[in-house]
């Protein structure tokens, strides 16, 4: 059984529990000098767990794990009820998964504890409509002929798709997305309107 | 149809500007980083929390000599600028315009500076668990840290010590942690 310690985030060194100060835990790490502030918690205190990753062969009367019918059934999945032995059992969180539960909802991205990225659609549509705004005027139309249709297209590809997982879902941000890729398109066209009226021009003169 | 119930609620970064922010879940913290249109995101679970550990950097230093340096930059020039502009009866309008520019943005960095400072101390927050230290990215302020740290306490000790009875986070009392010999 062995304990572990705070480290020091700069340089790595293990800190020595005598060095802190008990009623504040702040401390200077020897090496690199940096002041620190901890905060721990019991979890620290705990002994590391040697997992033997193998689990308990099942005695007769035993209940027995559903992947591995000669191992000891030690938890239950939450997920499909199975029985589950010490090599089978997922914590995820505050729940216990299968190895199947736990792939499927990671293929379906069912579960939000196991999404680890999202691609905010609507947030890239507003972000398309309105940064060539950001850029010099001289640069306008290149990038509004781009990014014009690429907002709106993105917004309506992504209205119905999972968005933020912290926000949730913003439509105001895809409205606002196809509202600037439509004035980008209009100033485009006025543009070619107004370059077409002039080339007609030039040549009845 | 029915407004799906709030899983997260935001605990530091808040602003248009911040990548990096941190929420609050039933069972465990997320921080999401941002970049265009992308989050990503990772998770401390509460009884996986061995320790937070606060570094105080010089970012508010660093800062505050850039701006502080523009500051006097700017205002140094806007006073050249005025001061010339005395002496020569047919450029006084340009130069005095430039001369308020100028003078304006000296004010713009010296705001920058005064904000910066009333902030607070800035830091980096780490998360130690089982697998190592992890970079929090926020928040980015001492004193909001702390609060973050007094708010999340409780919850982590009520997760680690099996208390069914959930304290509350607002007004509780900082928990009195042991540190293992």
């Amino acid at each position: 059984m062995s304990f572990r310690s705070i480290c020091c985030p700069q340089c790595g060194l293990a800190l020595d529990a005598g060095s802190w100060n008990a009623s504040q835990m702040v401390v200077i790490c020897t090496k690199c000098q940096s002041e620190l502030t901890a905060h721990p918690f019991p979890a620290l205190g705990r002994p590391v767990p040697v997992l033997t990753g193998t689990g308990q062969v099942a005695l007769e009367g035993d209940a027995t794990c559903f992947f591995h019918p000669g191992k000891k059934a030690e938890s239950c999945c939450e997920g499909c009820g199975r029985f589950l032995c010490e090599l089978c059992d997922m914590p995820l969180g505050a729940r216990r998964l299968c190895p199947a539960c736990l792939g499927s909802g990671l293929h379906r991205q069912e579960m939000p504890e196991l999404i680890s990225k999202r691609i905010c659609w609507s947030r890239t549509a507003f972000l398309l409509g309105t940064l060539p705004l950001l850029i010099g005027w001289p640069v306008w139309p290149i990038a509004f002929v781009i990014c014009g249709p690429l907002s709106i297209a993105t917004a309506i590809y992504g209205w119905n798709k999972p968005q933020s997982l912290v926000l949730g879902r913003r439509r105001w941000t895809a409205i606002a997305g196809i509202i600037f890729g439509l004035l980008q398109i209009a100033f485009i066209c006025g543009m070619v309107v107004i370059m077409w009226r002039a080339i007609a021009h030039a040549k009845t003169s | 149809m029915p407004k799906r119930p709030k899983i997260y609620e935001k605990i530091s970064g808040r602003g248009p500007l911040r990548f990096t922010r941190l929420w609050l879940a039933a069972d465990h913290l997320l921080t999401s980083f941002s970049i265009g249109g992308v989050e990503t995101y990772q998770r401390f679970y509460f009884h996986k929390i061995e320790a937070f550990i606060i570094r105080t950097t010089a970012r508010r230093l660093i800062w505050n000599a850039i701006f502080g340096g523009l500051a006097l930059l700017t205002g140094a020039i806007a006073l050249v600028v005025w001061s010339l502009s005395k002496g020569h009866a047919t450029r006084t309008q340009p130069d005095r315009v430039i001369a308020a520019i100028l003078a304006g943005m000296a004010g713009i960095s010296f705001l920058l500076v005064l904000f910066n400072t009333l902030c607070g101390p800035t830091c980096a927050v780490f998360v130690q668990t089982a697998t190592g230290l992890k970079p929090m990215g926020a928040p980015g302020r001492y004193r909001k840290a702390l609060q973050m740290v007094e708010r999340v306490s409780p919850l982590i000790l009520s997760a680690q010590t099996g208390n069914a009875e959930t304290p509350t986070p607002a007004g509780a009392e900082a928990p009195v942690a042991t540190f293992p010999a």
